[in-house]
């Protein structure tokens, strides 16, 4: 009876201690851990840039490494920079994030140009409001933009056409997929290539009657293409979407390695496609380079460091075919 | 003193003490929790607020350019007063997450102010066409806060998730806390009154069980109590109590046996007294016949027989006087002398006495008839039997603090059994003296009663060699 009453008070005693030191704990943890809601320490925040990148293309690889140029500038620069991107279907809503930044009143936009009316008339809005644009990628020459930072498209249809030039042996027929409607910057990009083509007579390029395929079906614009000339053993995509049509119809019909394929800008889907041997070459760009310079410049120019800016600062561009 | 009382206060201290310790923390933490809670509907209500002002300001101006009315011109005038007064305010919702976008919304604001100023403006001044598109860029900047505001409070909720884990976190510690709390209080005042209880029941018991000890007679047992309230003062009180009755139980018994010790002696002096009485009358007869045989035998020439005559009368008056009272060993002496010189004129050249007193010794005090049973004893066992005689010799002397007389023969000596059952003192044994009619155990007796002490008395006896009875005198009691 004794002993049981001491085991008893053992065991109570094992668990009183226990229960103090769990007290004890969430004592400590309760009292100890304040949370607070975050504020901003520093007060001269008014001093700081405020700058607004919008791109039309959210999630593509290409504009990634651009924001990533952008952020790193911005970094180095204690610059606080927004990016607005939109889906690129979504016009009305590109339309509006720049409406929406110049309502806003930041000091300055980064922004893909387009060769819409209205953008051009926002832009110019933005100029009216004192607020500077920056056209990066593709142009809006009409606007009042401070300057363009990108590819020179028109270069790239160069480079290319000569590549293409040189792989034909000097004849041949080359079919050029647009895969989009003729936009200012593919207009650039074949001009180039006819430029380059030029030289070489027996090299004869092959379209889709155009104004026909004004929608963004490239695989029915290939289609239609090989249909009218099924000779051409040469195609050549002005964008992603029209390389990726291509490889897709030439699948579809016969074998890829009766083709050649040449394509523009650089994307997974493309890399992969030149690593196989599918797609012979194509023109890729430095993003990062497009990002970082447009930030710089844009901050130069708000410094008022380069007054005023040329109209054009070309970024580089390379010929990447497999080795 | 930890009396009970205390005891029992401080232990509903501790209790009270731990409950309303709890009861502040949890009062504490609901308090910061709710803080935290009004802080974030705050903001949230800021943000709310600002964007219906700019949508309530656009209605309003909407009204007025539809009525040109009193009302919605004043009312329109009014909610832009209050959105720029509400700009300031927005200031304080800054953070490191959301700065841009709430320098986006207020410049926003303050271009629906601009926007709405110049419709108001142009609509006054009749120009309809730019008051339409002034107030038409004011309803599109106002979408565009209606938008922002979204933003703002998702935003709120991005950088503030990590608040609210923490409170929601907080809040389960919280719960957490109240359940172990309640189970360590439960079990520290289980345990205190477990304890509790036993201090004041544990010594209650061990005093009952003293109660019964004593209450049955055993008064050994000491009541040992270690706590330090009123049971350990009734303890205490316990203890001294049966240790009062132990002594009182003792002394009476000491009582009872002096007296005891006192009636046997009052009866010797009684036997001592009637034999007195027994020979009263005679005594006077006897000393005048014998002084009148003593004066005859004088008259008739013989000397010697008169002499002798007139020790046994001596002896007789000295033995029949002294009887009960105390003397100096000087008058002892003088009695054993005159026996003495009877038992010489018996026993003639066969016994030797010598008597020898140190001078200091004369007037010490003792019972009278002390020496002469022994010395009678000594002539009976170690002269009368042998016909060669013996020697019989007497030594008072004063040692120390005692005073020491030895009576020493050179007879046979006593067996070993009998000198114990002297010193024991058998008095059916005894032997009585022939002259006194005194045996040596009622002088023993009479001894240890006179001085107080028992050890009175050393026999040393040798077979064949002799025997010395030594009598150990204490100064102080007897002198």
């Amino acid at each position: 009876m004794k002993k049981k009453t001491r085991i008893m008070f053992a065991l109570l005693s094992i668990g009183g201690v226990a229960t103090l030191l769990m007290t004890s704990y969430f004592t400590f943890r309760v009292v100890s851990v304040h949370p607070n809601i975050s504020y901003y320490s520093k007060q001269n925040e008014k001093d700081i840039y405020r700058i607004m990148f919008i791109s039309a293309d959210s999630g593509s690889p290409f504009w990634n490494q651009v924001k990533e140029g952008v952020q790193k500038v911005a970094n180095e620069n204690k610059v606080a920079i927004e990016f607005q991107e939109t889906f690129q279907s979504d016009i009305f809503g590109y339309l509006k994030n720049i409406e929406k930044a110049i309502a806003s009143r930041v000091d300055g936009i980064i922004v893909q140009g387009k060769e819409d009316p209205e953008f051009i008339d926002i832009v110019n809005k933005a100029l009216k409001k004192g607020i500077p644009v920056i056209t990066v990628f593709t142009d809006a020459p009409d606007s009042l933009r401070k300057t363009y930072v990108g590819p020179n498209h028109f270069q790239e249809g160069k480079i290319i056409g000569e590549h293409i030039a040189s792989q034909l042996k000097g004849e041949g027929k080359i079919g050029i997929v647009f895969g989009r409607p003729p936009v200012s910057y593919l207009s650039l990009r074949r001009q180039g290539v006819e430029y380059a083509l030029a030289q070489y007579p027996n090299i004869k390029i092959l379209e889709v009657s155009s104004n026909q395929y004004v929608n963004n079906d490239s695989l029915k614009e290939t289609t239609e293409l090989l249909n009218e000339y099924p000779d051409c053993r040469a195609l050549l995509g002005l964008t992603e979407e029209a390389t990726s049509g291509i490889v897709q119809v030439i699948k579809g019909r016969s074998s890829l390695q009766n083709h050649s394929i040449y394509s523009f800008d650089q994307n997974p889907e493309i890399s992969a496609f030149i690593e196989k041997g599918v797609v012979s070459a194509t023109i890729g760009q430095f993003p990062e380079e497009i990002g970082s310079k447009s930030t710089t410049l844009m901050l130069r120019w708000l410094a008022g460091i380069d007054y005023p800016l040329e109209q054009n600062y070309y970024t580089k561009v390379r010929l990447i075919s497999k080795r | 003193m930890k009396t009970i009382r205390n005891k029992i206060i401080f232990l509903f201290a501790v209790i009270w003490i731990m409950i309303s310790l709890v009861w502040c923390l949890m009062i504490y933490s609901n308090q910061k929790t709710l803080q935290n809670y009004n802080e974030i509907l705050q903001r949230y209500m800021l943000i709310k607020e600002t964007s219906q002002l700019c949508q309530d300001s656009i209605n309003s101006l909407n009204l007025y350019i539809i009525n040109s009315d009193e009302e919605p011109q004043n009312e329109y005038l009014l909610l832009s007063k209050k959105l720029e007064k509400m700009q300031e305010k927005l200031n304080r919702l800054k953070n490191q997450n959301n700065f841009i976008t709430l320098m986006n919304f207020d410049n926003m604001i303050k271009s629906q102010l601009e926007s709405m100023e110049l419709a108001y403006l142009f609509f006054q001044k009749n120009n309809d066409t730019k008051a339409s598109f002034h107030f038409n860029e004011a309803v599109k900047i106002s979408t565009f806060i209606s938008e922002t505001t979204l933003l703002l409070i998702n935003g709120e909720l991005k950088t503030d998730e990590h608040f609210y884990r923490e409170i929601i976190q907080q809040s389960k510690h919280s719960v957490m806390l109240g359940f172990f709390t309640l189970a360590s209080i439960s079990i520290t005042i289980f345990l205190s009154f477990f304890k509790f209880s036993n201090d004041i029941t544990r010594p209650i018991v061990t005093l009952t069980h003293a109660a019964r000890e004593i209450s049955s007679g055993n008064f050994e047992q000491s009541i040992d109590i270690q706590t330090k309230d009123e049971i350990n003062f009734l303890a205490s009180a316990f203890n001294q109590m049966r240790v009062n009755i132990k002594n009182l139980i003792g002394e009476i018994q000491i009582k009872a046996k002096v007296e005891r010790e006192l009636q046997e002696h009052k009866l010797l002096l009684k036997e001592s007294e009637l034999k007195n009485l027994q020979s009263q009358i005679n005594p006077h007869f006897l000393f005048n016949t014998l002084n009148i045989l003593a004066k005859k035998a004088y008259l008739e020439n013989a000397k010697e027989t008169s002499n002798l005559i007139i020790s046994v009368s001596d002896l007789l008056r000295y033995n029949i006087k002294s009887m009960g009272i105390s003397t100096t060993i000087q008058n002892e002496i003088k009695g054993l002398e005159h026996y003495l010189i009877i038992q010489q004129v018996r026993f003639e050249e066969r016994v030797q006495f010598t008597i020898q007193v140190d001078g200091d010794c004369h007037f010490f005090k003792l019972p009278s008839l002390t020496l002469q049973p022994f010395v009678e004893n000594a002539i009976i066992h170690a002269i009368e039997p042998f016909a060669e005689g013996g020697n019989i010799a007497i030594r008072i002397q004063k040692r120390g603090l005692h005073i020491f007389i030895e009576i020493a023969d050179n007879g046979p000596g006593i067996p070993f059994d009998t000198v114990q059952s002297i010193l024991k003192g058998f008095p059916e044994n005894e032997y009585k003296g022939q002259s006194t009619g005194i045996g040596i155990y009622n002088v023993i007796r009479r001894l240890r009663l006179f001085y107080g002490e028992n050890d009175i008395i050393e026999i040393k006896s040798i077979a064949n060699q002799g025997t010395c009875i030594i009598l150990r005198l204490p100064i102080q009691k007897g002198g």
